[in-house]
């Protein structure tokens, strides 16, 4: 059964949509991640322009992540001033971000910065998750145990305008909050990413945040950055197709509950290195078509909106 | 002898109306709105009309008939000129990047071309550049009026790929020389707004009557809503997609709470 997006002005197959929004869901479920990363190459590979792509994963993200947001501020798991700390560097990131997509978008170069955004991150990313996965498997069966190391003052904790956050129990210079905000309000305006996978590692390694109000804060900024994602392309550039992502989120949603009963029965390591190999593929398939001479050197479109 | 001049007036104007032009076209399509809805995978469209003949038989009977057995008919279906922007991939680093692209004014952003026989057979190349008749024949120009000939194969190629130009022969039947029908096959990706559908009849290498139908595609209903919406407020449409998706979110995280 097909059905016309009325945004991305096409026809797809429902259940193709439904297939790809429950698939990824399955996976975010199962690594307990956001999908925006999976789910905005599936839908450019099949034949949705690469900016409604960006665009609806944003709406999308912010219906994935505030459930989980909700349901981490119940447990206390959700550090707020430090949340919104992180908002406010990923609005101001937001906007700037939207700004260069629509700007892009005028000049016809929007597809290429998705996919070089793309291909930078997810390289990065996976090589760096397909690399420290590899070694903890090695670690775990030589049975080394990993040394915990009293962290070192760096260059981080000599930053001026501390603040104090209680909650996670830190009083640290808030510019490398609002650093860390302001790339993944970058992120979700031109990736159509929660960046979640930028912010949490960040959070860990860089501000020495406790876990234990890791994962909720991140899902608590990625909530209102993607909704101003979201509210500045419907803007800038009419690309936000809330058909398509009603569709996507629905079986996002149904993938994910399955995913996460999945998940929880395969070991940490094991789940890195799959998501690691994912991230590559993705990565490695989108930098292909980046160096690979395209059958069709021309390209016609209409004339963009607000494209003078 | 004022009614006798009246009546030999008459008389006079009807056969110059013989001499100028011996036939009319009536024709129709079956729908004149195309609606894009939210199940639209394309559509199909039937455009029939009949030949008028208004010649007096009594006195030509034999040539009518003679003549009747060539006609031809060609159908052009194309949107209202529009803008486009063609860019050419050119390697830079070793990545492919779009140049800065060229803006070609007035094209149609939809051209089907349909005819009884191929064109060459019954027209002349040189009538179907002055008529703008085929695909060949569309003027590709810049903002200053300049022809761009390194594009135009380009953009053919390309509108082609994706079903919005098309230039077939022998689509078009003609039957006892009187009535004409083309079925018409749209696209998914057909772009919405006004359009017309041109019907030409040919007779010795000659046009002898053209006429135009209109026809407005158009999203209905629940997409026209949508579209409308986020085109002509942006801002509204932006608060409410967010609106959805939090609503969405919580009611989903709600239910697999209830499930679990």
């Amino acid at each position: 059964m097909q059905i016309y997006l009325p945004i991305a002005e096409l026809s797809m197959n429902i259940f193709v949509l439904f297939a790809m929004g429950g698939g990824v869901g399955f996976l975010s479920g199962m690594f307990g991640v956001g999908g925006g990363f999976l789910m905005t190459p599936l839908l450019i590979f099949s034949g949705v322009p690469p900016a409604i792509a960006v665009a609806t994963e944003a709406n999308q993200i912010t219906a994935a992540s505030v459930s989980g947001a909700v349901a981490h501020w119940r447990r206390g798991g959700v550090d707020f001033k430090m949340g919104m700390v992180l908002i406010g560097g990923g609005i101001v990131g937001t906007y700037f971000g939207a700004m260069i997509f629509t700007y892009l978008r005028s000049i016809g170069q929007v597809d290429l910065m998705i996919s070089i955004a793309y291909v930078v991150f997810l390289g990065s990313i996976g090589g760096l998750m397909f690399v420290e996965s590899i070694r903890s498997i090695l670690r775990a069966r030589r049975g080394e145990v990993q040394k915990v190391v009293r962290r070192q003052r760096t260059w981080i904790d000599a930053l001026p305008f501390k603040m104090r956050f209680r909650k996670s129990k830190m009083y640290i210079s808030v510019i490398m909050p609002l650093a860390i905000g302001a790339l993944v309000g970058v992120l979700a305006a031109i990736m159509g990413v929660g960046g979640g996978f930028i912010m949490v590692p960040a959070m860990i390694y860089l501000l020495h945040m406790p876990t234990s109000v890791v994962i909720g804060t991140s899902l608590f900024q990625i909530t209102f950055v993607t909704a101003a994602a979201t509210y500045l392309h419907s803007i800038n550039t009419q690309t936000v197709d809330v058909v398509l992502a009603v569709i996507l989120l629905t079986a996002a949603v149904i993938g994910a509950q399955i995913g996460a009963v999945v998940g929880a029965k395969l070991k940490g390591e094991q789940l890195r290195i799959l998501l690691a190999g994912m991230v590559i593929v993705v990565c490695a398939k989108m930098a292909f078509d980046l160096v690979v001479e395209p059958q069709e050197l021309f390209s016609v479109t209409a004339i963009a909106v607000g494209g003078h | 002898m004022k009614s006798l001049k009246i009546i030999i007036f008459v008389f006079s104007s009807y056969l110059c109306a013989i001499v100028a032009q011996a036939e009319t076209l009536v024709t129709d399509l079956s729908q004149h709105v195309i609606e894009i809805t939210s199940q639209f995978s394309g559509s199909e469209l039937l455009l029939f009309g009949a030949i008028e003949r208004h010649a007096n038989e009594s006195i030509q009977t034999d040539e009518i008939a003679v003549q009747g057995l060539d006609y031809d008919i060609i159908v052009v279906v194309q949107s209202n000129p529009t803008d486009l922007v063609i860019r050419k991939k050119e390697k830079m680093a070793g990545i492919w990047v779009n140049n800065e692209g060229q803006i070609i004014r007035n094209i149609p952003g939809y051209y089907v071309l349909g005819s009884t026989r191929s064109l060459d057979e019954f027209l002349s190349r040189e009538k179907q550049q002055e008529l703008g008749l085929g695909l060949q024949n569309l003027t590709f120009t810049n903002d200053d009026g300049e022809e761009l000939p390194a594009y135009k194969e380009a953009l053919i190629r390309n509108m082609v790929e994706r079903g919005l130009y098309l230039e077939s022969s022998g689509n078009v039947t003609v039957k006892n020389e009187i009535l004409f029908r083309a079925n018409l096959a749209f696209p998914s990706n057909m772009p919405v707004g006004d359009y017309k559908a041109d019907v030409y009849l040919v007779r010795d290498g000659n046009i002898i009557v053209n006429h135009s139908t209109d026809l407005l595609v158009d999203k209905r209903g629940f997409e026209r809503v949508i579209y409308n919406f986020a085109h002509e407020y942006p801002p509204f449409y932006g608060i409410m997609a967010v609106i959805v998706a939090i609503a969405a979110g919580l009611f989903s995280g709600f239910v697999a709470r209830k499930v679990s």
